[in-house]
């Protein structure tokens, strides 16, 4: 082997004297990384994106559910409550059923006789029991679900006016189990910040007929604004318009500051010809005394930090030409420039907030927002519109679900309202209550569904129950489907295209067999074997494959290591996003992908060693004995 | 391993060739060796002689299992040839000495020497190489690379290089064909005096009388036929 690797070295490091095979060959290698370098990069970010997007296909719906089927629908179990006294005549959720005191509610003395064609009262509670499953199994995590359907009006707030939204939503109660639930919601921007502050320090006008209920919204919106406050710290604040006046109180004693009379104000700039100083309380300019009103005209932003008291008022500082500029301001007339967010916002099932789709800040939507569900309520005499009052509690990342723009997490109390009473949507009722569990490893969803199914039947309550994970879901069906099919399609053409690139060795190694010819001579009268030369030749392609494998794989590391660079400098030099945040999200996957990896890994060797094979077997086809003799 | 092929102790003769026959096809098909009948004793020196284009590398050439024949039987060594491990054969039986060196150009005089040991993997002896190198006078000129030595320089080193894996028989192909007359004559006289130092079989196919003169037979090849005359 020694003997072959020497011949393999000597062949491969590039020589002035056989320039043209040094060049080729550099050039192959050159265009393997390339190939290798676009193969990693590409699979690596569609990987990631398909990561993230199946991630929050089940965050939200959990990558496994189960539903009842027609079977529970028809059991005793179920009906009953609805001839039951002590359950109000009213069918169960799986939530009621799973906290109800009893599993057969019935009263035969004071409840209406059974139905003759209803079934025998079922052994076991069902719901009860498959909670009992669940939790024996301590990596799974589970809590049951409940689909409604409603018209949402909110009143959207923007500078002092009322608009109004509607829009016709399926509402999700909220998975507060959800371990991965934190992860979907959005931190508060910036601007849901400053309008959270806004309402709080103001009251809304533009009221009108439609109002959503309003009653002690003030009151309201400190307690929320608490709250949030609780959950993050303020940090710098700014003025909301330009030419800010700025307070007297907040220039410090015998600082000056180059500014220009003009005939109704002060304006404090660089290149102002007048001098403007404070000395014992009182304003000066150019020494004559003034109360004229001072304003900045340079943008400015103030550390800030928040006084604790109730009425929102800031400890302010910055700099104005080297000076500082330092006091204590309201919040009226500023804006936040900055905060600290420290934990995610905690929900509170008691209050009416609900989640939103992040497509409804495009609408200008805010984190504060008030509004109703509007539902229909058949009544014996007339169907009535119902109303629930709601705010906008904060935004959530829907992924790529379709209905996810439409869907709105509200806490359970509405669902269940408005299912009790609503006739306006009509839901499959074998989906529209459930449970979602949850569970770390997406790959073990089959297995998961298996050993469910099975205690499921050794329980014997398997026909009550259907078990589907995220593969099977309608909504997701088709989309994984396509990511398959994308895969698959991916892999084919980095397959072709390393083929193209790793024929460069065909040619460059039949160059080289012509080149060696004598050598080649030579070394099999010395007894080499035709193996042996064969081995020489593949395994010069082989190196070149891997060679050219490694400097790819260092390329996309890299490159991957500094994709949000590159992104940017492609938005700059293109004018506008090169990526569409809707699609790829808001930075680009950057992780190497393992399977993209371990493909590359397998492919470019095999390849490049199957390119060489047509060299080798010319090399070992050379006829010794005429090569010898032709000088 | 054939063990018969291997245990060569014994084997008393280098080359016995039968009726070898052979020819080159193509559209005119060349027969060049019909019915060659050749024996060569261990340790035997043999100059095969003849005109140009007679088939003299031809039958050297198949006797050093570089070409296949056509018709007859060869053994070589006690190797029955075409055998399946004729690489294997040539590396640890036969040395090859050509008129065109045939050295590679871009190694040391050193490594070219080394060469056929390389290949064996068993091991290599670099002692033995200089010290072949001493034998043919080049032991200064190790670490030369071949591409800078004179012709018969090349010529020494290929001497050097025929016995590194002590082989048993050497087949030199007009050794001194593209030599001066002093340098001819210095190297068939080494060639000689080596090979009878070493106690090696040695075909040489030659124009030089003088050389053929100083090997123990001296064979004619006349239409594809050996003859001593």
């Amino acid at each position: 082997m020694l003997f072959e690797l020497s011949i393999i070295r000597k062949y491969l490091i590039p020589r002035r004297k056989q320039l043209s095979v040094s060049l080729i060959g550099l050039m192959s290698i050159f265009v393997i990384a390339l190939v290798v370098w676009l193969v990693l990069v590409f699979l690596s970010v569609t990987e990631g994106i398909e990561r993230g997007w199946l991630d929050k296909l089940t965050s939200l719906n959990a990558p496994l559910r189960i539903n009842p089927t027609k079977a529970y629908f028809n059991s005793y179990y179920y009906q009953i409550d609805s001839i039951s006294w002590t359950s109000n005549y009213q069918e169960k959720s799986i939530g009621e059923k799973l906290v109800a005191l009893e599993t057969n509610p019935y009263q035969p003395s004071s409840d209406m006789e059974i139905p003759y064609n209803w079934p025998q009262p079922e052994k076991k509670d069902l719901v009860k029991e498959v909670f009992a499953i669940l939790s024996k199994n301590g990596d799974l995590t589970c809590q049951d679900y409940e689909l409604s359907g409603a018209m949402m009006r909110l009143q959207i707030v923007k500078d002092n006016t009322a608009s109004y939204l509607t829009q016709a939503s399926y509402l999700a109660s909220y998975t507060e189990n959800n371990p991965y639930f934190n992860g979907l919601i959005l931190p508060p921007s910036i601007k849901d910040i400053n309008h959270l502050f806004n309402l709080a320090s103001q009251k809304i006008s533009g009221s009108c007929l439609d109002e959503p209920p309003s009653t002690s919204l003030h009151e309201n919106y400190h307690d929320r604004l608490h709250t949030l406050l609780s959950h993050m710290t303020i940090t710098g604040l700014k003025p909301t318009y330009s030419h800010w006046r700025i307070p007297p109180e907040l220039i410090e004693d015998n600082s000056s500051f180059k500014a220009d009379h003009n005939q109704t104000h002060i304006l404090v700039h660089d290149h102002g010809t007048g001098i403007l100083k404070k000395q014992k309380g009182k304003l000066y300019f150019q020494n004559a005394e003034t109360s004229a009103p001072v304003l900045l005209q340079d943008p400015i932003t103030f550390k800030a930090k928040l006084k604790p008291a109730k009425d929102l008022r800031f400890l302010v500082e910055a700099k104005v030409q080297n000076k500082l500029l330092k006091g204590e301001l309201p919040f009226k007339g500023l804006e936040i420039a900055s905060a600290k967010i420290e934990k995610p916002l905690i929900f509170n099932q008691e209050d009416t907030g609900v989640m939103l789709a992040k497509s409804f800040q495009d609408a200008g939507v805010k984190m504060g927002d008030v509004g109703y569900l509007a539902y229909s309520a058949a009544t014996a005499s007339s169907v009535q519109e119902q109303r629930v009052p709601i705010y906008v509690k904060g935004f959530y990342d829907p992924g790529i679900m379709s209905v996810g723009n439409k869907c709105i997490l509200v806490p359970h109390e509405i669902t269940r309202t408005i299912n009790q009473s609503s006739n306006s949507f009509n839901f499959d009722p074998t989906m529209a209550n459930g449970i979602m569990v949850w569970f770390k490893d997406l790959k073990s969803a089959d297995k998961v569904k298996a050993d469910l199914i099975k205690s499921f039947e050794e329980a014997g309550i398997d026909k009550y129950w259907k078990v589907t994970t995220y593969k099977e879901y309608d909504f997701a069906k088709d989309l994984l489907q396509q990511f398959q099919s994308d895969k698959y399609l991916f892999t084919i053409v980095g397959i072709i295209i390393l083929i193209v690139a790793c024929s460069n060795i065909i040619s460059l190694l039949i160059i080289m067999v012509n080149d060696k010819k004598k050598e080649i001579g030579i070394l099999q009268a010395m007894g080499t074997t035709k193996k042996s030369i064969a081995f020489i030749f593949s395994s010069c392609g082989l190196v070149m494959g891997v060679l050219g494998s490694i400097i790819g794989i260092i390329a996309a590391l890299l490159t991957l290591h500094n994709l949000d660079s590159l992104v940017h400098l492609l938005s700059f030099i293109e004018g506008h996003e090169a990526f569409n945040a809707a699609f790829w999200g808001e930075s680009l996957p950057n992780m190497l992908s393992n399977h993209a990896l371990l493909f590359i890994l397998i492919t470019t060797p095999l390849i490049s060693v199957l390119a060489a094979l047509v060299p080798a077997i010319k090399a070992c086809r050379i006829n010794t004995s005429s090569i010898l003799r032709s000088e | 391993m054939q063990n018969q092929h291997f245990i060569d102790s014994e084997v008393r003769m280098s080359i016995l060739a039968k009726n070898l026959h052979k020819t080159y096809k193509g559209t005119t098909p060349v027969k060049v060796l019909s019915g060659v009948t050749l024996e060569v004793h261990k340790n035997e020196t043999l100059a095969i002689m003849g005109k140009s284009g007679e088939g003299k590398s031809t039958l050297l050439h198949i006797l050093g299992t570089l070409e296949d024949f056509c018709e007859g039987t060869l053994e070589v060594c006690g190797h029955t040839i075409p055998s399946s491990y004729t690489s294997k054969i040539r590396n640890q039986h036969i040395g090859f000495i050509f008129q065109s060196y045939h050295l590679l150009d871009d190694y040391s005089a050193l490594d070219n020497v080394l060469m056929p040991a390389r290949i064996q993997r068993k091991g290599v002896d670099e002692k033995k190489a200089l010290e072949l190198l001493d034998l043919v006078g080049l032991g200064a000129r190790a670490h030369f690379l071949t591409k800078l030595l004179s012709g018969g320089e090349k010529q020494r080193v290929a001497i050097a290089r025929a016995l590194c894996n002590n082989p048993d028989l050497i087949l030199a192909d007009e050794p001194s064909g593209n030599l001066d007359r002093t340098n001819s004559k210095m190297i068939c006289d080494l060639l000689l005096a080596t090979v009878k130092q070493m106690g090696k079989t040695l075909i040489v196919v030659t124009h030089d009388k003088e050389l053929a003169a100083s090997c123990d037979r001296t064979l004619f090849l006349n239409d594809g036929k050996l003859c001593t005359s």
